[in-house]
């Protein structure tokens, strides 16, 4: 004997399973249409943030801008002061200074060498000419040409003995001094 | 009254009932589809733009606020005193013969006077760098000074320490016995303001000086000043025309 017994027809099964799949499909379109509204409610939340955000920095600015501009006045006298420290400073700079420069070519030696002759070749470069008593002097003068080509001394760039020569107990030189 | 649809059992094989379960969800589902391409994704591209827009904003809030910070800290009337001390160091006036002034007074206090001088018409120019707000004019003027042997240095001097700023662009020396004839090429500039300045584009830097700069003005205000004073707001005086009559036709 049959321990079970079908006791539906096929098509109250089919109902049933009809009713079944209804039941499903209706709590997978609740839970999507769930999902769905609050996707849509968290992207129109953060839209509503940011575009609060802009105008509240948009208001802000328009605040600090009021400021600014009521600082016009000061703000024109500072940059008409900047440009025109700007153009001094780059007239110095890119301006030689020959009375500084003879100057220091004039001091390059002590009062023991006498110097005779000055002439400025070209800018920073100058040519010497002296006379100086004694070994001493002489030393002296070659002495600081050396320390020049070896860059021991600040401020010049170059020297050169162009001549020497020795008459009447003393020593005349003539050299090219180039300033840095 | 009610329209009654008969479908048939079957479409397509597949039962109508079956078919009515899933009308539903397909309707919905393109509901879905087509709010997510009309309604979130713009909202995306929206929030997007918005952060852009915001990040530009804030980036032009803490320009303003720095300059505007800045300028709370400045005292007006240093700044005033500065920008006055500067004005000096540039020519007052777009004019040659100013310059021969200036010259002329630094090499009388050293005994020298102006044996000469040319002013070449096409070489007062403008400077490359023309700003909108500022324009600049370069006016050089040869000069032949002749004056004491012994005083040409401290003329040299003279000229590179004063008021307003001279550049020697060129320098010759002939000699005679106690007497000394330069042949220089001096320049200066002069600055025509402008009314019009944009405060909102303005840099910051272009309002603070650095520490070069203020360096240079301390520098500066041991140099002698040499120029002739123009006093703010002062107005040329208009020509005054003194009519006299004929005296034979009385």
């Amino acid at each position: 004997m049959n321990s079970e017994l079908n006791l539906l027809p096929s098509q109250a099964k089919f109902q049933a399973k009809i009713i079944n799949l209804k039941k499903k499909v209706t709590t997978f379109l609740w839970g999507v249409t769930g999902f769905w509204l609050l996707v849509l409610g968290v992207t129109f939340a953060v839209w509503l943030f940011f575009r609060l955000n802009l105008n509240r920095e948009k208001d802000n600015y328009t605040k600090t801008l009021a400021q600014y501009k009521s600082l016009s006045d000061n703000a024109f006298v500072s940059e008409k002061l900047k440009y025109r420290a700007k153009l001094v400073a780059k007239m110095l700079d890119e301006r030689f200074e020959y009375g500084e420069s003879i100057k220091k070519a004039q001091s390059f030696f002590s009062e023991k060498i006498k110097v005779e002759g000055f002439e400025l070749l070209n800018v920073g470069d100058f040519e010497i000419s002296g006379v100086v008593a004694g070994v001493e002097g002489i030393d002296e003068v070659e002495e600081k040409i050396e320390k020049i080509a070896e860059g021991r001394l600040e401020g010049f760039a170059f020297a050169k003995m162009k001549s020497l020569s020795f008459a009447n107990n003393a020593w005349e030189f003539n050299m090219e001094l180039k300033l840095e | 009254m009610k329209i009654a649809v008969q479908l048939p059992e079957k479409i397509f094989g597949l039962e109508t009932v079956l078919l009515k379960i899933f009308v539903l969800p397909i309707f919905l589902l393109l509901l879905f589809l087509i709010s997510f391409f009309k309604v979130v994704l713009p909202k995306f591209d929206q929030i997007a733009s918005l952060k852009r827009e915001t990040n530009e904003v804030t980036r032009k809030k803490t320009l303003v606020e720095k300059k505007r910070d800045y300028l709370l800290t400045v005292n007006e009337e240093e700044l005033q005193k500065k920008a006055d001390f500067l004005a000096k160091a540039l020519l007052q006036q777009k004019d040659a013969y100013t310059l021969v002034g200036v010259v002329r007074k630094i090499a009388a206090k050293y005994g020298f006077y102006i044996q000469s001088f040319l002013v070449s018409p096409g070489e007062m120019s403008g400077d490359e760098n023309k700003k909108k707000e500022l324009e600049v004019s370069k006016i050089p003027i040869a000069f032949v000074l002749t004056g004491p042997k012994e005083k040409y240095l401290d003329l040299m001097m003279g000229i590179e320490r004063s008021l307003p700023v001279l550049a020697v662009d060129s320098f010759d020396m002939s000699s005679a016995v106690s007497q000394v004839e330069l042949n220089l090429r001096v320049s200066s500039y002069y600055i025509e303001e402008k009314k019009e300045f944009n405060i909102v584009e303005v840099d910051l830097l272009d309002l603070m000086l650095s520490a070069k700069e203020e360096e240079m003005l301390s520098t500066l205000s041991s140099f002698d000043f040499v120029g002739r004073e123009i006093l703010p707001n002062q107005q040329e005086k208009d020509f005054v025309e003194y009519g006299r009559e004929d005296p034979f036709n009385l």
